[in-house]
């Protein structure tokens, strides 16, 4: 397993716990246009950064679109890794 | 064997061929239910084949035409080809063109007017548009024979002749905005050269291959002219001038001036020379190879050329062979049978499901139908192994089913689409506009997609209450999903298609014709993708699957969108998403949940992200480079992944390109 794979997996695990209202609290913080330009070219410009957070270097975001949520992470900004979803 | 043949016919009747950016192709479909294998090994598509080069470029899908001998009686008697021991030679003779420039303007099917020509500016007085030679790409007939070791490529030029001009103010322009956009803005034009509209090639046994262009699109002025929808800013709904004037209005990116594209449509002829001396030719006239002799319509070919269809094991509920068997019902071989489960009823309920694999609506992940729809756990889901042993119970067991999904079928207004219709252009549609009985009553039938008439919303802001806003199956099929509600069907068996090869020859000229037009959009007509609108009417056809006499070269074709790109992007929501997704959808095998994402995403021609909005000119950019979406296939079986009946689709092969900004930014 790489680096890359490690951090991806081992967050996973720990994204998963995250309640919702987590994810939430981050929505009042000022939008980065580089990741929602990111997330827009990786996932559709239909999809809009919710929220977002930084830890660890690890880029955690909320986007949204026609009312469906994804929780999603990347470490580079480019790549994108949906960790969970509203959609069952 | 040939001996009996009295005359020669070309198959398909009606050919189709799709753009891919290779020089790489493959033979599209030639018999119905079969998805070719696009070649090359280790890939997604159907025996490992990949529809994507070496260089990740898109592969042109051509279009092989048969010549089949047909006795006194009107019986098929045999594939005509060079392993036939009598045949001395065979000649082919094509002519396409590309009209779209010299066209009338798209204002939509009911709203025709002869009177607005795109490029008005620019012989603009003419009478027809076949009348504006320097704005049609016209390559004239071209002939290929046993002597010829080259492929025989298809070139013309357009915007001859023309050196400066002004066009609207409120167009958007390539690196420049004009100051005030009421005032027109003075332009230059540079002629567009040798543009190839398809190649000739001949298999091994001298049938003919028609391959085509490489989907190049450009416009010819300085400043260069963008797609783009001037009406959504500049006094919208309707745009400048209260909407009159089709380069501005709500439907400007159908017309947009200075642009071209490598489409094309035309028609196949061929000669054949027995080695007794004896010519058979699908035209008339013709005493020996070489002589030019006159069309006869109902022997020769056509083909038109296309975008590419990117989920090519999905077929639209309506498609041109239905609008076909619509207009000549006799022309379906199962015509007069009794309905049949299997061959009439499935393949609309599975075509249905299968949009839930590539339409937000469709697949319940949009508010307004949310687990409503056609995804594998939905109440829509119609071929779950449960619905499937109702629907296939001749007896009462499950007639309120049945009667229930006849019963949310929308039927078109007037008992078919053409009833509805102006007359056949060019005549005039007559004024005032035709008015439908409310779109808004029909929205809750199925299917759920867009219609002739155009999308609700952009009439409704327009003020305009069309009929047949929302597509309708057509008068045939609704038959057979009557009968079927009603109990008078037989079960059948589930089909599997039959490569051309494995059918007897008197089916196989049917199953060419038919092969050719199964995969293609029927309707919503807005003006269409493969064929516009004019093929639902009568005027156009000699008979079923050929063109009508009169029908000049490139004229069809040329009633679709100028260029194809800015159509192909705007129909990104509930017009034919098994051509070009709408969405696409992620598949966890282990929990069988689906995410998604937009078909039209990554990053554009400027580096900014693909617009879900405005991406009318980004599509000339990113086409070729969108990804396919396929059957999730088992790696050791081959077989297709099935969730609750459903076959499961993702997406495969798109372009990594597009995952990055361009390294020198440009306007397409």
């Amino acid at each position: 397993m790489n680096r890359r794979e490690f951090i991806i997996n081992t967050t996973a695990a720990a994204i998963a716990l995250m309640s919702v209202d987590f994810v939430h609290t981050q929505s009042g913080r000022e939008i980065s246009r580089p990741i929602e330009k990111s997330i827009k070219a990786h996932f559709g410009a239909g999809f809009q950064l919710h929220s977002h957070k930084v830890e660890q270097e690890i880029i955690f975001a909320v986007v949204e679109h026609l009312e469906n949520r994804y929780l999603i992470t990347s470490i580079d900004s480019i790549e994108w890794t949906i960790i969970s979803s509203s959609i069952s | 064997m040939p001996t009996k043949v009295i005359r020669i016919r070309i198959h398909p009747g009606i050919g189709i061929a799709r753009l891919g950016n290779s020089d790489e192709f493959f033979i599209g479909p030639e018999a119905p239910g079969v998805v070719v294998n696009p070649g090359g090994i280790g890939g997604p598509g159907p025996g490992g084949g990949t529809y994507r080069d070496s260089e990740f470029k898109l592969k042109r899908q051509a279009q092989r035409f048969r010549i089949y001998g047909y006795d006194a009686q009107g019986n098929v008697i045999a594939e005509l080809n060079a392993d036939s021991p009598e045949i001395a030679s065979i000649n082919w003779r094509v002519h396409v063109r590309n009209m779209k420039a010299a066209n009338y303007a798209f204002q939509g099917a009911y709203l025709f007017n002869p009177k607005k020509y795109r490029n008005p500016s620019i012989q603009g007085d003419a009478m027809h548009p076949i009348d504006r030679d320097r704005l049609i790409i016209d390559p004239g007939p071209q002939t290929i024979g046993p002597n010829t070791q080259q492929p025989i490529v298809m070139a013309g030029d357009v915007f001859t002749g023309i050196t400066e001009g002004t066009l609207p103010g409120y167009l958007r322009y390539c690196g420049f905005t004009p100051e005030d956009p009421s005032k027109p803005v003075s332009v230059t034009y540079k002629p567009a050269k040798d543009i190839e509209l398809g190649q000739l090639r001949l298999d091994d046994q001298q049938r003919l291959i028609f391959v085509p262009a490489p989907g190049k699109a450009d416009c010819v002025t300085t400043p260069k002219v963008e797609l783009s929808n001037p009406s959504e800013a500049y006094n919208p709904p309707n745009g400048p001038e209260m909407g009159e004037d089709p380069l501005t209005n709500q439907f400007a990116y159908f017309n947009v001036p200075g642009w071209w594209d490598d489409t094309c449509g035309g028609e196949i002829d061929a000669t054949i020379t027995l080695k007794d001396g004896t010519v058979l030719s699908t035209r008339d006239g013709v005493a020996k190879a070489g002589d030019e002799g006159t069309r006869n319509t109902k022997n020769g070919g056509w083909i038109v050329t296309a975008p590419p269809k990117y989920a090519p094991y999905m077929y639209h509920v309506v498609s041109i062979l239905d609008r076909v068997y619509e207009a000549f019902p006799k022309s379906d071989p199962n015509y007069g049978l009794k309905t049949n489960f299997y061959r009439d009823v499935y393949p609309i309920l599975s075509r249905a499901c299968n949009y839930g694999w590539v339409s937000a609506e469709a697949a319940g992940v949009d508010p307004t139908t949310r687990n409503l729809a056609h995804g594998p756990r939905q109440a829509g889901n119609l071929l779950s192994p449960d619905n499937l042993k109702v629907f296939t119970d001749t007896g009462n067991a499950g007639a309120a089913a049945r009667k229930q999904i006849y019963a949310i079928m929308r039927h078109a207004e007037g008992d078919k689409l053409l009833d509805t219709l102006p007359p056949a252009p060019p005549k005039p549609a007559p004024a005032p506009r035709p008015e439908g009985d409310g779109p808004i009553s029909r929205g809750n039938k199925m299917p759920k997609l867009w219609g002739t008439g155009g999308k609700p919303l952009q009439n409704q802001q327009l003020g305009n209450n069309l009929p047949n806003q929302y597509l309708s199956l057509t008068d045939w099929q609704l038959k057979r999903m009557e009968d079927w509600a009603n109990g008078e069907f037989e079960t059948g068996e589930p089909i599997t298609p039959k490569d051309l090869t494995q059918l007897p020859i008197i089916d196989q000229p049917q199953a060419m014709d038919a092969a050719a037009l199964e995969p293609t959009i029927g309707g919503g007509f807005h003006p269409g993708i493969e064929f516009p609108y004019l093929i639902t009417y009568p005027e156009y056809f000699a008979e079923a699957f050929r063109v009508k006499e009169g029908t000049e070269p490139g004229s069809v074709a040329a009633f679709m969108s100028s260029p194809w790109q800015g159509d192909y992007w705007s129909c990104n929501t509930a017009w034919w998403p098994v051509q070009r997704p709408d969405i696409v959808f992620q598949y966890d095998k282990t929990t069988g949940n689906r995410t998604y994402k937009e078909w039209f995403r990554g990053y554009g021609p400027q580096g900014q992200p693909l617009s879900s909005t405005d991406g009318y000119n980004q599509m000339v950019y990113a086409w070729p480079k969108l990804g396919m979406v396929l059957p999730d296939q088992d790696s050791s079986t081959g077989e297709f992944l099935t969730d609750n009946g459903e076959v499961v689709y993702q997406e495969y092969e798109r372009d990594p390109a597009l995952n990055t900004p361009p390294k020198e930014p440009d306007c397409y």
